[in-house]
């Protein structure tokens, strides 16, 4: 098979799955290595996005999926009785928020910044795939930290967690005079 | 009476920033006296309207009254050492502003998100059955005999009816005949135990013995690809 073909084969693969599937799994498919099979979903990718096709292939990390484009669902639900997945409480936002610029977390931290006991957010949130155990912390009681997931990129439709607004950004203009403020920017 | 519409908050930091808020207070500057007494005056509300609120909202206020309580004390120390006692709940007040507005963004994405549509995965039964050498699986036997009917002219499908007939040939007695071939054989051939004209039961009860004979151990099956002939030997 030629070049085109593998694209192609890429293509029906993530058709097939539904669900994302991993760089590595995709390569090992196609006998090709992986920054080659990247490179062809890199373009399969863009061939996609030429000219709106109803549907497109997100990437989150290392992991491909192929999905409707969300501008034509007004047209899939007036076929299908599709109603949108339901949206997160203002709780869930807010503990989704801390696990992602301050990951790895524990829930005493999302607790503490947040004033408020936040175990069932966070246990919806690992139930919607957005948050998932990271590790424990070697701290007493060793208490296990969040991180967030690869649907959470999808959620935000980026790549990369890195691709998030620096924290800055969202403190623009308030001047955080205390001097432990965090830096960080949510990378892992 | 009036009717009151009671705001309610996620917790006692949201209640503060909302108190701020509406009071147009800068968060650096915080008037605590006037702002303790409508945080307070919100628990009773909730108090006289039977709602429960968590008990951080209690811890807060308890600080709020510490808080309040240091700030009358006279100033013994030089400004400069002297630290305000509103710093600790400024610096939190200021992070889960930021984190609120974090939220905000997060739930613009979620408005896409609830739009896209992914499908379930393929479900592949035969693939997840794929066999390795050793496996049989309900469908290589189905092909197998399949194969059998098909060399004896046997359409099953046109001719299976529902009647359960007597059986022609028993399984005991195909397994004696066997038996007595591999007597005289060293290797048997499965098909060439029927002929054209066997009739359906009689290759079923062929089956069938060759079955009951790898179970008793009397007998070894080879086969060289899947739907080949079998190869009936002694054990």
């Amino acid at each position: 098979m030629d070049e085109l073909d593998l694209k192609y084969a890429l293509e029906a693969i993530l058709f097939a799955s539904g669900e994302s599937v991993a760089l590595q799994a995709l390569a090992r498919a196609i006998e090709k290595t992986p920054s080659e099979t990247r490179e062809l979903l890199r373009e399969l990718m863009e061939d996609y996005d030429r000219g709106m096709r109803g549907l497109r292939i997100m990437q989150m990390e290392n992991r491909y999926q192929m999905l409707t484009r969300n501008e034509y669902f007004p047209y899939i639900r007036n076929i299908v009785k599709a109603t949108p997945a339901s949206s997160l409480s203002q709780a869930a936002l807010e503990t989704l928020s801390i696990v992602a610029y301050r990951q790895p977390v524990t829930r005493a931290d999302i607790e503490y910044i947040r004033g408020v006991q936040s175990s069932s957010s966070l246990d919806l949130l690992v139930d919607r795939g957005f948050v998932r155990i990271a590790g424990k912390l070697d701290a007493p009681g060793r208490p296990v930290t969040y991180e967030t997931t690869p649907e959470f990129l999808k959620l935000m439709d980026i790549t990369s967690i890195s691709e998030m607004p620096k924290f800055e950004e969202f403190s623009g203009g308030i001047q955080l005079r205390l001097e432990e403020q965090p830096e960080e920017n949510g990378q892992q | 009476m009036e009717k009151v519409q009671f705001e309610t908050f996620d917790g006692p930091l949201d209640l503060l920033l909302s108190l701020l808020s509406k009071n147009e207070i800068n968060i650096y500057d915080i008037p605590i006296a006037k702002i303790t007494d409508q945080y307070m005056n919100y628990l009773y509300q909730a108090d006289e309207l039977n709602i429960e609120l968590a008990s951080e909202f209690i811890v807060v206020a308890a600080q709020l009254i510490e808080i309040k309580t240091r700030m009358m004390l006279p100033k013994e120390e030089p400004e400069e050492e002297q630290t305000d006692p509103r710093e600790e709940l400024v610096r939190r007040l200021n992070e889960y502003r930021v984190f609120k507005q974090i939220s905000e963004y997060i739930k613009r994405g979620e408005s896409t998100y609830q739009e896209l549509v992914e499908k379930d995965p393929e479900y592949f039964p035969q693939l997840a059955e794929e066999s390795s050498p050793v496996d049989i699986n309900t469908q290589m036997l189905l092909n197998a005999i399949r194969s059998v009917f098909a060399r004896t002219r046997i359409k099953p499908e046109e001719e299976f009816d529902y009647t359960i007939m007597r059986e022609e040939v028993s399984v005991e007695d195909m397994i004696e005949s066997i038996s007595r071939r591999l007597e005289m054989e060293n290797t048997i051939s499965f098909f060439s135990l029927f002929e054209e004209h066997s009739g359906k039961y009689y290759i079923i009860a062929a089956f069938l013995a060759i079955l009951e004979m790898v179970k008793d151990g009397t007998v070894l099956l080879s086969q060289e690809t899947p739907y080949a002939d079998i190869i009936i030997e002694r054990a």
